[in-house]
């Protein structure tokens, strides 16, 4: 009994200690809000652009959007001006943001149609794409009061341990600034000593040989890609009843009709499920729920998922096309986008 | 579920009350079987079902030999088969599956049904094991099989082993099922260090080296400096993985009262690869040196083989038998299979399982040797295939471009500083009493640091896969 006392209060002391000392290191408040923190700094390139080309679509998406859509022939095609507002990665947290800040708070003359492109099950997935390193992404597009925002990606995924871990315990709180120092320098240990790279140089060639996408195999990347997705068919994911009221969905279509855009929703095709009677019957149903949802709401979908005028051929991996594909997708991306839109 | 999730710090916190508010033993075998099924069937109810008929299958073959033991052998095939065949099953079927309907569609038959994938259950290898050993041990006339089915449920599904071990044995475990059991404080005593230390080495260590481990084998042209670096890592990485769902799963074992087996006796201080095996994952290597080893080697003297023969084939087919028991690919039976040849080749040096380094030097060097083969092992482990392990070897650079020196030498920076903590609690492990102050730092550090680590999601543990 002793020694666990021993430990018991050495650790009581070790956290009394750090919790006074992290705040006054880090320059933290105490107790702080638990969630991310954004700064109030917003990538503006995409308002000025929208500003100064008087757009009139705007398409925001991730890296499928990127991939299947060509900006130029897209625009020809609807006989309009177009943005593209692409994030590789993101999910509908950043969507909500770039539609709350950027075309709505930082635009005089706001676009008249925003059209999203997403896939099976993420608009109903709040806390997809949203943690690790996509929180200073977010952060980009975010102010610094998103209270919405944390409470719906973050603190209702979060159990109260951990809530109250990051409210209370500092030395929680702040693990990744500390843990990121404890990495930087364990990496430049031995470099530092045989190569003369310090601390930044390590951190530089670390991102430069491992991180950079030109280095990573394919299959790899592949699979993390493919894992990845595979959190948009759990069985709470395809739930669309449980989902749609914790999602950002609902907010997305009252502050688009708020604000008089005309919001298009496009569920992109991939290859995950090629044709209809590859689809799981889960998705099927979370599917015809959410159309459901859209038409209730009066807001478009076009749904392109087994469109059979997008062959596998115009793929370069499951979920991206080839340039052929891009081609051929802008043009009946933008013909049925025409019949939508206010001329 | 999984040790580090919250929920399952939640359903442990609930079953850990119950249970020791129950004072008869029945019931709280009852509560640890009931609770045993909900802990596997967690994330596919279905596990569970496999888990209890599996269970219900090997009760009553256990008893058909205790009751007719001339023909106990028939019976004891037919567990075997059953338990191999369901193990085989789940674990070789996606790659045997597509042979089969190739096959089949040769004669004109279409069997697509095979082709669908099957998701191996977490932890089937490890209760198929210890089923096993039950039956061969009952079978041999050294086990008397259980009457009571919730103390052999149990036995089997205990939630703190089921799902990576250790491998008990009937005889460690049984009759600790069979007594009471009373809250003692010496339970929390013994348990909570284990406890510490496993969060430690998996939430720090483990989860830490696994992102540098994955880093190079995503890398389309590692370098051999950088495979021999990753090779390493992974070394350390499992050991810290496995190790640390092994203390967890003692802690908690010995907070409901149980006292299980040691698995990992600091492995990598071995000088030999009969050593290594007498070190690492302890209730694996005796199960196979019981059941398949010293059976196999038997057999041979009886039936006259030739010296050589019982000397070389016993450990390579153990061996071969270890890598195909722990995945289904070549890297895993090449990795065993080279064990088991370098078990051979150490004996016919004379440095078998009695060795002893005449002096500190030669010690020295017989642990790098076998720290160097440990790495080129463990390498074969981890590769994603020996088809991209032999072409990264062949076509890849030996150092390569500065950035990729700097690359591998920032892979071992990172382990050697997070090996430290290890290589610490060992010193103060083998200089000072349990309950040593310094001890009482060691664990106080290692709290705090895991607090840093901590993080909502955490990876499954290695040994979950196999």
């Amino acid at each position: 009994m002793r020694f666990f006392l021993k430990y018991l209060a050495l650790l009581l002391l070790s956290l009394a200690g750090l919790t006074w000392y992290i705040p006054f290191h880090y320059d933290m408040e105490y107790p702080q809000p638990a969630g991310p923190r954004f700064t109030d700094e917003i990538r503006k390139i995409h308002a000025r652009i929208i500003e100064e080309n008087h757009v009139e679509v705007v398409l925001v998406g991730d890296s499928t959007l990127d991939r299947s859509v060509d900006e130029t022939l897209f625009s020809e095609v609807i006989g309009q001006r177009a943005h593209m507002i692409r994030i590789p990665a993101s999910s509908t947290a950043l969507w909500y943001l770039v539609l709350k800040n950027i075309l709505i708070g930082e635009t005089t003359n706001p676009p008249d149609t925003m059209i999203l492109m997403f896939r099976d099950t993420i608009l109903t997935l709040p806390d997809y794409h949203v943690s690790g390193g996509r929180e200073t992404e977010i952060d980009e597009y975010a102010t610094a009061n998103e209270d919405f925002v944390v409470q719906t990606a973050y603190l209702n995924f979060m159990n109260p341990l951990e809530i109250a871990a990051e409210q209370y315990l500092p030395l929680y709180g702040a693990r990744r600034r500390i843990t990121d120092s404890i990495e930087s320098y364990s990496r430049a240990l031995l470099p530092g000593l045989f190569l003369s790279c310090g601390v930044e140089c390590s951190a530089r060639t670390f991102g430069d040989v491992f991180i950079n996408i030109e280095n990573i195999n394919p299959d790899f990347s592949q699979g993390v890609l493919m894992g990845e997705e595979e959190n948009l068919y759990t069985s709470r994911a395809l739930n669309f009843d449980a989902q749609i009221g914790r999602s950002f969905l609902p907010e997305l279509i009252r502050l688009a009709r708020e604000s008089g855009i005309n919001l298009i929703f496009v569920h992109a095709r991939t290859l995950t499920f090629p044709n209809l009677e590859s689809q799981p019957d889960g998705l099927a149903e979370y599917k015809s729920k959410l159309f459901a949802y859209l038409a209730q709401n009066n807001v478009a979908v076009l749904d392109y998922s087994f469109d059979p005028r997008l062959p596998p051929e115009y793929f370069a991996d499951p979920l991206h096309m080839n340039a052929q594909g891009q081609a051929v997708f802008s043009r009946i991306l933008g013909e049925d986008i025409r019949n939508l839109i206010p001329r | 579920m999984n040790f580090t999730e919250y929920n399952f710090l939640l359903f442990f916190l609930i079953v850990f009350s119950a249970y020791w508010l129950l004072k008869r033993t029945a019931w709280q075998n009852l509560l640890l079987l009931v609770a045993g099924f909900v802990f596997y069937g967690w994330v596919h109810p279905w596990y569970a079902l496999l888990l209890g008929l599996s269970i219900a299958v090997d009760y009553f073959i256990a008893l058909g030999i205790a009751g007719d033991r001339a023909h106990s052998g028939r019976l004891t095939a037919l567990s075997v088969l059953f338990n191999v065949g369901v193990l085989a099953f789940f674990k070789y079927g996606n790659i045997i599956a597509p042979g089969l309907a190739d096959a089949f569609h040769q004669f004109g038959w279409e069997a697509d049904f095979l082709l669908k994938q099957v998701i191996l259950p977490a932890g089937l290898s490890f209760y198929t094991l210890k089923k096993l050993a039950y039956i061969l041990d009952v079978s041999r006339g050294i086990l008397e099989p259980l009457r009571d089915p919730l103390a052999f449920g149990l036995f089997i599904s205990f939630f703190p082993q089921i799902t990576a071990g250790p491998i008990d044995r009937a005889q460690t475990l049984i009759p600790q099922i069979q007594s009471a059991r009373v809250w003692k404080a010496d339970h929390f005593h013994r348990a909570w260090p284990l406890i510490v230390m496993g969060f430690f080495k998996k939430i720090v260590i483990a989860n830490t080296l696994a992102a540098v481990v994955d880093r190079v084998f995503a890398y389309q042209h590692p370098t051999r400096f950088m495979l021999l670096a990753a090779g390493f890592t992974f070394a350390i990485q499992v050991l810290a993985d496995f190790s640390a769902y092994t203390d967890l799963a003692r802690g908690l074992a010995r907070l409901l009262g149980f006292e299980t087996s040691k698995n990992f006796n600091a492995p990598y201080l071995s000088l030999t690869p009969t050593e290594f095996w007498n070190r690492w994952h302890i209730t694996l290597s005796t199960w196979l040196r019981d059941y398949i080893f010293f059976p196999l080697r038997r057999a041979l003297l009886r039936a006259r083989a030739p010296g050589w023969m019982s000397d070389t084939l016993p450990p390579i087919v153990t061996m071969l038998l270890s890598g195909i028991w722990h995945g289904a690919g070549w890297t895993y039976a090449l990795w065993g299979g080279l064990f088991g040849v370098l078990i051979v080749v150490y004996q016919w040096l004379g440095m078998g399982g009695a060795w002893k380094p005449a002096n500190r030097f030669h010690a020295f060097i017989a642990w790098l040797v076998m720290l160097f083969i440990l790495t080129a092992l463990f390498l074969i482990f981890r590769a994603p295939s020996l088809e991209w392990l032999g072409a990264a070897w062949t076509t890849g650079a030996t150092l390569g471009t500065r950035n990729e020196l700097a690359a591998a030498l920032i892979n071992l920076s990172v382990t050697l500083c997070f090996m430290l903590p290890l290589a610490i609690k060992h010193l103060l492990d083998r200089a000072f009493r349990p309950d040593s102050n310094l001890h009482a730092i060691y664990y106080v550090a290692a709290t705090l640091v895991m607090f840093v680590y901590l993080n909502a999601a955490t990876p499954d543990f290695i040994y979950f896969r196999f």
